[in-house]
């Protein structure tokens, strides 16, 4: 095997690394405040999307390895989304049921126990 | 192609054009098992979102917080900048060997070596503390009041099997009290005998139910917590036996991508150490150093979601 090709300048490690520290402190700062679930999740998602990115494209080298790599990741990116995106619904409908099963439940107890 | 005046044969050499892929086989292979890995850490991903969005809006029923559960989210972030750290000091061991410098090489491999086992360590501290707290899948009770009564129903049977478990961990601890204050153990002996079946006649009382169970123990946890006392007893957490499968699933099974990425570091360290770093090994530290961020990917993930939702 030859020895890798160097890629990009020095000073691009040290500025994802700072940037990936200063992300994960400013997430765990915004959990301390105490932010609203739906704005703090709003956050946690852009600010995991941007590591993600910072990491597959500066440290993993996808901005240099050539179009294939890409084209391997690419489907199993949209995969993934979609078997998240699939799998929500399916979470968000049990705990409808539940709830409707509750409901039932305590009209049939309240029909048992009126005179 | 050209013939060779010499052989007669066709000489491949010349006007070479490179067939297939422009990537050595052994990196596309890794990005081959490194797409299968996004796969397999989606699943689980997938499975815990659906667990956790399933859980019905109800006052008492909700998700484990991570305060509920003894999960630090400093720690984890303390865990996350160790991981960062160490991509960091793989890539300075990656550039080091791209311009022949083996020896920095070696030790900036070896130093990524020591911030994993550290993110180890202190992935080890964390599982130390859910096993002081009994935070555990199948040992956290399911049940507590409040919940209604179609679940404490369907949860009847862990229910009891928590009493039981309760009512063990009660005999044990006033065996054997230790460093336990008057209060506290007045308090444990309290628990017990209300556990246990009142005597007949007109002073009978019924024995506590399981929810009844849980809300006393927590309460005595929380006692004892603020008194710096520590109690073997097993918490109530609604859920908290599906948080801690969830979390020991996750955490655990990244934990072993980082141990397996830290086998290949300590061999290349070795061999660093050993004078054997040259292009070949500089090649094998890409590839790890690949993989290493890949580990990193998964974690940045994990964090938030496991810590700070």
């Amino acid at each position: 095997m030859n020895a890798p090709a160097e890629r990009g300048s020095l000073v691009t490690p040290f500025l994802v690394a700072v940037c990936l520290a200063g992300l994960t402190v400013g997430m765990v700062a915004l959990r301390q405040r105490g932010l609203e679930t739906g704005w703090l999740m709003l956050a946690l998602l852009a600010a995991i999307v941007v590591q993600l990115l910072l990491v597959s494209i500066y440290s993993m080298h996808l901005r240099w390895e050539g179009q294939l790599i890409g084209l391997m990741l690419l489907p199993v990116g949209l995969l993934a989304v979609v078997l998240i995106l699939c799998l929500l619904p399916d979470g968000s409908f049990a705990s409808w049921y539940e709830m409707q099963e509750r409901a039932t439940s305590s009209a049939q107890l309240t029909e048992a126990l009126s005179p | 192609m050209t013939m060779t005046p010499t052989s007669g044969s066709v000489s491949h050499r010349a006007n070479h054009t490179p067939m297939g892929l422009n990537m050595p086989s052994g990196k596309l292979c890794l990005w081959i098992f490194l797409v299968t890995e996004v796969m397999f850490f989606t699943g689980l991903l997938g499975a815990y979102l659906i667990l956790r969005s399933g859980i019905p809006h109800h006052p008492v029923i909700r998700w484990p917080t991570p305060e509920q559960v003894h999960l630090s989210p400093t720690l984890g972030a303390l865990n996350t900048l160790v991981l960062i750290l160490s991509s960091l000091t793989v890539v300075l061991a990656l550039r080091a060997a791209q311009r022949g410098g083996w020896r920095a090489a070696t030790w900036l491999t070896g130093l990524t070596l020591l911030l994993g086992c550290v993110f180890l360590g202190i992935k080890g501290i964390e599982y130390k503390t859910k096993w002081d707290h009994d935070i555990l899948p199948g040992r956290i009770g399911e049940l507590l009041p409040g919940m209604g009564w179609p679940r404490e129903r369907d949860l009847h049977a862990i229910g009891m099997q928590y009493v039981g478990r309760v009512r063990r961990q009660l005999e044990s601890l006033l065996a054997t009290p230790g460093p336990l204050s008057s209060d506290t153990i007045q308090a444990l002996r309290q628990l017990l005998a209300d556990m246990k079946d009142g005597e007949a006649g007109p002073s009978y009382r019924s024995p506590l139910t399981p929810a009844q169970v849980g809300q006393r123990v927590n309460a005595l946890l929380h006692q004892a917590e603020e008194k710096g006392e520590y109690l073997a007893l097993s918490p109530a957490i609604p859920f908290g036996n599906l948080w801690a499968s969830c979390y020991f699933g996750l955490t655990g099974f990244h934990a072993l991508h980082v141990l397996a990425g830290l086998v290949a570091f300590a061999w290349l360290f070795v061999c660093g150490l050993r004078g054997g770093f040259g292009p070949e090994t500089s090649g094998q530290l890409e590839l790890t150093a690949l993989y290493w961020h890949f580990v990193e990917l998964v974690w940045i993930v994990l964090f938030p979601v496991l810590y700070l939702l």
